[in-house]
């Protein structure tokens, strides 16, 4: 039962029907945007917005390339928002799935620590200090249906079933395109749900489009702020 | 060529292109690409011989020589028993263009400009957006009498009376609007580019007034009869002798319509060794008859809703034998269940496909002492299920037939008789351009594309106030004009306002900041548009001089959102196009681009 996406970069068009997808069965309002310059829109992810797709243009051995990002929570194999948060009632992991869920509870959260435990840049605040973001769309894999951005892919972009399932796929595209690019890789495989093929170099794609720490896990702010909690709060991992 | 998977595979801009076109939405057709009558071909004698061809080849199939099969089968479908022999099947009550006379779009809102077309059907269209030269169009709906706007929603079109640059009080155009249901909403028919038909069933009942395509024009026909039975208009009988009974219980009978496009007997008969009653459905168009004893609606759907019932309605999964994704059960393909056209041409001249593995029909008759003995073909439905053209010791047959049976020839052809140029395909300059002269040939641009001489078609070639090239597009987040889209909160966020692209070379010559708002001018309009600097365009070198091109998209138009400030692209394009089908010029034409100066 143990889930995982295979975002595939190098045939996603950027047609942002994932995007559309995930509002209408999230049934999020849409934002008032403007065109800022760039086809890229709303500008960033927000409480209303769980999934952007980035795209870069980008001369990469003096051939221009347009590049396509699907960005989305990454649903962390050891998340730390999970630690950082240490409240399973606002924030826990779906042991089924390994879906990575905020409830309405991380409204008492502390939400920049929050925000920035994440190495991805993903969660944002509500008005009234309320976190969001992808859930994996828990509801829909708990009734045999894939995550709504995956159902209506019309590309192969996005995929989304067992964890092995979607390493297998993702090693044996990953193969197919470094014959083409020798650069290809998977960004963090090991450590997100949420595994990108990525044709060229990763920051290329978009900001936090690998894990902004050295070192996968603890955070210099997670330390920071873990020092000043009882003790026994610290999750049994870290101990 | 010759193998599954080649040939010609169109892209379509709209899931029912094919099918419209099929039942003659164009002016120069009628159903089933039967020849549209113009006004010198009096008689159907006349009509029928002009259009059958002959060929002296025993070889060619030449299948129109069936033409008046279908063309009296067709006026049986109009007129039913108002039309007889004795009444050349009402022939003399179709419409007839004027000989040489192009009735396009073009040509239709240039006589509306003129003043001369009082009235307009706008049926789920949005020629105020749409509409190469715009702002034309909106002027030519100004000086209607009457408007009908049959749509899902109001438009630019319907409200062109309050757009800007209007002057409502001054307007004397009476607008109607009349909501139609959305597709989902309808049971019908749409056939894709596979010339698949595909049946669909009525999902939700359309909302408050509005009603389906089909009530709507029968309840208008139904009016019209009315109308003329009262007396004073003219030429009634070509309204009032039409057979007008698709309705069941005060409602449009989508089924009804599509027995009649199958077309019946309507009286008993024998053809090609089978007994029919009257009323039966025609099996295909193999029996249409050119004696009045057959109906069909469009000949090339004979065979779609039989006495098996709805063809198109199938969902079988079974894969033909070659395995080649034809699905032979599910829905009903033009002609006769016949997957790819001209299939006899993917085999060699004794039947055999040029490719083994992808085989799309195969000859697989008995064979006796070297020659065909039994005719059998395998596969799809053979495109002519003729013997080949030769025997397995190589012996030619007589009674076999070449591959293209639609031609006169029987053969394949490289160009098309009748078309407006060519024979072969040359280079033209658009008729607005960047450059004095063509390179390639000594002349400009296309002597036959027509031109359009009103104050509203102004062309700037070579004009330094439009110095550059400009052309429009789609963004997929929109649907054509956008009308289904851009009230759309969702479509709306990814796309909210028209931009223009340009080179990161022409935004610095001009000093425009990506993102900034710029106004794009043309010699017919201009419109405002949110400049979007890209390594995607670059400047061109033609010749000797350096020529920049900005593109922008079509989408948008004044009415959503709010704002009335995202305009249509094409109030830039011009009133011109190709010579043939007349497909405006919208791809290239000349433009300026300026900062705004604000406060």
């Amino acid at each position: 039962m143990d889930k995982s996406f295979f975002i595939d970069t190098t045939v996603c068009t950027a047609c942002r029907g994932c995007q559309v997808a995930c509002k209408q069965w999230k049934n999020l309002p849409a934002e008032k945007t403007v065109n800022r310059g760039t086809n890229e829109n709303p500008a960033d992810l927000s409480f209303n917005t769980y999934k952007v797709v980035r795209m870069r243009e980008e001369v990469i051995d003096g051939k221009l390339k347009w590049l396509f990002f699907p960005e989305q929570c990454r649903h962390c194999v050891e998340p730390p928002c999970v630690g950082m948060a240490d409240n399973p009632a606002a924030i826990f992991k779906d042991e089924a799935t390994g879906a990575v869920i905020y409830t309405a509870k991380t409204k008492g959260l502390n939400a920049k620590e929050i925000i920035e435990s994440c190495p991805y840049n993903i969660p944002r605040k509500g008005k009234d200090g309320t976190l969001a973001k992808c859930d994996m769309c828990l509801d829909r894999v708990q009734n045999g249906l894939p995550p709504a951005c995956v159902k209506t892919c019309p590309t192969g972009a996005m995929n989304f079933g067992e964890r092995k399932e979607m390493l297998a796929l993702a090693n044996e595209r990953l193969g197919e395109v470094k014959k083409v690019c020798p650069g290809a890789m998977l960004l963090n495989a090991d450590d997100v749900r949420v595994i990108y093929l990525v044709a060229y170099k990763p920051e290329l794609y978009s900001k936090y489009a690998v894990a902004s720490n050295s070192a996968f896990g603890i955070t210099r702010q997670m330390a920071l702020a873990r020092m000043f909690r009882p003790i026994r709060n610290i999750p049994l991992r870290l101990v | 060529m010759g193998v599954a998977g080649g040939g010609v595979n169109a892209l379509r801009g709209e899931s029912n292109v094919q099918g419209s076109t099929d039942h003659a939405l164009l002016f120069h057709i009628l159903p089933g690409y039967l020849k549209m009558p113009s006004s010198p071909i009096q008689t159907l004698a006349e009509y029928n011989k002009l259009f059958t061809p002959l060929s002296k080849n025993p070889l060619s199939g030449n299948w129109w020589q069936n033409y008046p099969k279908y063309s009296v089968s067709l006026l049986k479908s109009y007129f039913g028993e108002n039309a007889t022999k004795d009444n050349e099947f009402g022939y003399s009550l179709l419409p007839k263009t004027e000989a040489g006379q192009s009735y396009t779009w073009l040509d239709l809102f240039d006589e509306m400009y003129k003043g001369s077309i009082k009235g307009f059907l706008a049926w789920g269209m949005n020629p105020a957006c749409s509409g190469s030269n715009a702002g034309k169009v909106r002027k030519s709906l100004a000086k209607l009498d009457w408007l009908v706007n049959v749509n899902i929603f109001d438009n630019e079109t319907g409200s062109f009376w309050k757009g800007p640059g209007m002057n409502p009080s001054k307007i004397k155009t009476a607008v109607f609007m009349l909501p139609a249901a959305v597709s989902v909403e309808k049971e019908g028919s749409i056939t894709n580019s596979g010339r698949w038909m595909q049946w669909r069933y009525q999902g939700p009942k359309p909302l408050g007034n509005s009603k389906p395509d089909g009530d709507i024009i029968m309840e208008l026909g139904n009016m019209l009869r009315e109308a003329y039975k009262k007396g004073g208009g003219k030429f009634p009988d070509a309204v009032l002798k039409l057979k007008w009974d698709y309705m069941t219980d005060g409602k449009f009978d989508a089924h009804k319509v599509a027995k009649e496009i199958n077309g019946y007997f309507l009286e008993d008969a024998t053809v090609n060794n089978q007994q029919f009653k009257k009323g039966d459905l025609v099996p295909s168009f193999a029996f249409l008859q050119a004696d009045g004893k057959t109906s069909s609606g469009n000949w090339i759907y004979s065979g779609s809703y039989t006495g098996k019932g709805n063809m198109a309605a199938r969902r079988g999964q079974k894969d033909a034998p070659n395995n080649i994704g034809l699905y032979p059960e599910f829905s009903w393909a033009w002609p006769v269940n016949r997957r790819i056209i001209y299939n006899r041409a993917a085999v060699d001249l004794k039947g055999q496909p040029y490719d083994e593995k992808r085989w799309v029909v195969k000859f697989d008759g008995e064979v006796k002492d070297g020659k065909y003995a039994t005719s059998k073909w395998v596969g799809d439905v053979p495109d002519g299920g003729w013997y080949p053209l030769q025997n397995p010791d190589g012996t030619e047959r007589s009674d076999g037939k070449l591959a293209f049976i639609m031609t006169k020839e029987g053969y394949a052809q490289i160009f098309g008789p009748g078309l407006a140029d060519g024979p072969f395909p040359e280079h033209y300059e658009p008729l607005e351009c960047p450059v004095e002269k063509n390179f390639m040939s000594a002349q400009l641009v296309n002597p036959t594309a027509p031109v359009f001489d009103t104050d509203a078609d102004k062309f700037a070639s070579c004009d330094p106030r439009f110095p550059y090239v400009g052309t429009t597009y789609r963004v997929s987040e929109h649907w054509q004009t956008g009308l289904m889209t851009r009230p759309q909160a969702w479509l709306l966020e990814l796309q909210p306002q028209v931009f223009v692209e340009m080179s990161e070379e022409l935004a610095n010559f001009r000093n425009i900041k990506n993102g900034e708002r710029v106004k794009v001018t043309s010699a017919r309009g201009s419109l405002e548009c949110t400049a979007v600097v890209t390594k995607r365009f670059k400047p061109m070198k033609i010749g000797d001089s350096i020529v920049h091109q900005v593109g922008m998209p079509y989408n948008y138009g004044w009415r959503w959102p709010a704002s009335g400030k995202e305009e249509s692209a094409n109030l830039l394009t011009p009133s011109t196009g190709d010579p043939n089908t007349r497909i405006p010029e919208t791809k290239a034409f000349m433009v300026n681009i300026s900062k705004i100066k604000r406060g």
